[in-house]
């Protein structure tokens, strides 16, 4: 409830010292301890004005991690590393180990994610034919959903090919740069992270940044 | 009681007004529901986010057409193909016709184009009211595209057909030949109407958003050439058509395409591949923006300054020519098709409220 004064007063009067102090009490204790809820306006301190109305979650960059590793979990020739992830062809659940991040949401909000990344795939080591096709991709997930508008292919590392055999494939270690606005993902927990599928058996991933910030909704 | 006015007593009176009493106690009254952001101070918080209109907006059209690798062109859908300037291809109907300078990028989830807002990559802003831009706002367009073929033209394939004669000045047919064919790929906006008409759709200096800016655009430049020392090239996505392949199991060099359906191979660079661009800009205007497309153009190619000159001042121009060597024209006429498309929009505000 607003404040109200004990006393008003009448021109052509003196104003008695008593009753202006009551006034000024009246406002003191208001002040102190009187301020109820319907006395805020409805735009009052808004969650921007009292929490983050923006994250940045930990920037993730990794210089070399591996993929998954399909197949027989062997170690890629040219590298000497093995598969970490073990899973289905073509399968949109691998996720690229060390790129999930699991963050908290006070408000429903907008989220946008970019990644950029250097994949290296690695051939099929059949040495048979040329491995039209063979590719693998890498895409978002948030929360057990992926966002096919963020898929990105890339090819075999090595394709046999020309008269002097194998030589690298046209576009081997071609940059990958994507982006996502996810709109309105509700408060709670989530998890976003990047997955990757193939036709292939291995793939390598290298030099992967992944940032993500998120704002939440302004207008209400 | 954000902003609660206080009369002001005068000592020199020897009696203090009782109306000036009663009407600063009736200010101060008045405060029902009156406690609101004013009273409220951000001071010690100093990320620009936090004020009341960090990010104004942010919206994003994806056209959801996605399907697996390595599928003809008929099942990617006809809508999904477009067709360049200097093609004469319009059959079968459905298809993005060749004979125009520009595609607004429109083929929806099944593959066929659909103008409606919503579908393909055009972008409605906060619904019908569209978002008024203020001076200094900073807009930030982001967008991405399967290609998911080359098309092939009606040219030849092999080196012969694709690599010119020397480049010579302000000749259009000349040109250096199998890497320098490329499409574009960029964002229009439209601040006309809510309606989102394709040919409302403009550059943002066109569109009034932006001042003394002048953007490389086939609306404006189809007629001649566009040198790249006075046009920006900062809102578009080259999209590359060829490599020159290093040879088949006869040595023989040939062009290869960027993109091809049935994978990698002597004349084939990839299966798809992904391009991606971003675009920001400040408004110099307060003006409505209702809404974003992305629109794509080719075939696009190089050639030295349009003055005629020697120096190394290139522009370059849509091409019109298909490529008839005997003929002195090195030109080609492929197509692109193109698969998964989007497009985002992030407005910042440039002021602090």
């Amino acid at each position: 409830m607003a404040v109200s004064f004990t006393n008003t007063f009448s021109n052509g009067t003196t104003i008695d010292a008593t009753k202006l102090e009551e006034n000024v009490n009246d406002l003191r204790n208001y002040v102190n301890g009187g301020i109820s809820t319907s006395d805020f306006a409805s735009d009052f301190a808004e969650y921007y004005h009292i929490m983050k109305g923006s994250f940045i979650a930990t920037p993730s960059i990794y210089e070399l991690i591996t993929g998954p590793c399909v197949g027989h979990p062997d170690i890629p020739r040219a590298h000497a590393f093995s598969g970490k992830v073990l899973g289905a062809l073509n399968a949109d659940d691998n996720y690229v180990p060390g790129q999930a991040i699991s963050f908290y949401m006070e408000e429903q909000g907008d989220l946008f994610l970019s990644f950029n990344c250097y994949p290296r795939a690695m051939d099929s080591q059949t040495g048979a034919s040329p491995q039209a096709g063979d590719f693998a991709f890498i895409q978002v997930n948030l929360d057990g959903v992926s966002k096919p508008s963020t898929k990105c292919y890339f090819h075999a590392e090595v394709e046999p090919m020309g008269i002097h055999g194998n030589i690298p494939i046209w576009d081997r270690r071609m940059p990958i740069h994507e982006t996502v606005v996810l709109q309105n993902v509700s408060s709670g927990y989530h998890n976003i992270y990047l997955e990757i599928g193939m036709s292939n058996r291995q793939s390598v991933f290298k030099y992967i940044t992944f940032d993500l910030q998120g704002h939440y909704d302004l207008v209400s | 009681m954000g902003t609660v006015k206080i009369e002001t007593y005068y000592d020199t009176q020897p009696i203090t007004s009782a109306t000036t009493q009663n009407a600063n106690q009736s200010a101060i009254t008045n405060s029902t529901g009156g406690l609101n952001e004013d009273n409220v101070r951000i001071e010690g918080i100093d990320f620009r986010n936090l004020n009341t209109r960090g990010i104004r907006i942010f919206a994003t059209q994806y056209n959801g057409r996605a399907i697996a690798t390595g599928q003809s062109l008929p099942t990617l859908g006809l809508g999904a193909t477009y067709y360049p300037y200097s093609s004469s291809v319009s059959a079968p109907s459905g298809i993005h016709p060749g004979g125009q300078v520009e595609h607004a990028v429109n083929h929806d989830e099944t593959g066929v184009i659909n103008t409606a807002i919503g579908k393909g990559t055009k972008l409605q802003l906060n619904g019908t009211s569209g978002i008024g831009l203020q001076v200094n706002d900073k807009v930030v367009v982001r967008w991405s595209a399967m290609i998911y073929a080359v098309i092939p033209g009606t040219q030849g394939t092999t080196i012969g057909d694709l690599m010119s004669q020397l480049i010579a000045p302000n000749q259009s047919n000349n040109g250096s030949g199998i890497g320098e064919w490329f499409w574009i790929l960029y964002p229009k906006f439209d601040t006309t109407s809510n309606a989102l008409t394709d040919t409302n759709f403009q550059n943002a200096a066109d569109a009034g958003i932006v001042n003394s800016e002048i953007y490389l655009d086939p609306d404006n430049d189809s007629s001649g050439k566009s040198a790249l020392s006075t046009h920006n090239t900062n809102h578009m996505t080259v999209i590359p058509l060829h490599l020159l392949s290093a040879g088949n199991a006869t040595g023989q060099p040939d062009g290869a395409n960027y993109a091809d359906v049935n994978g990698p191979s002597e004349t084939a660079v990839c299966n798809h591949f992904k391009v991606s661009g971003e675009f920001v800009f400040t408004v110099d205007n307060a003006i409505t923006l209702y809404g974003v497309q992305l629109f794509t153009s080719g075939v696009w190619r190089f050639d030295f300054d349009p003055t005629g000159t020697t120096t190394l001042t290139p522009s370059v121009f849509l091409e019109a020519d298909v490529c008839n060597p005997a003929a002195g024209d090195y030109g080609v006429d492929d197509g692109i098709a193109i698969e998964r498309a989007k497009v985002d929009v992030i407005v910042y505000t440039g002021e602090m409220a």
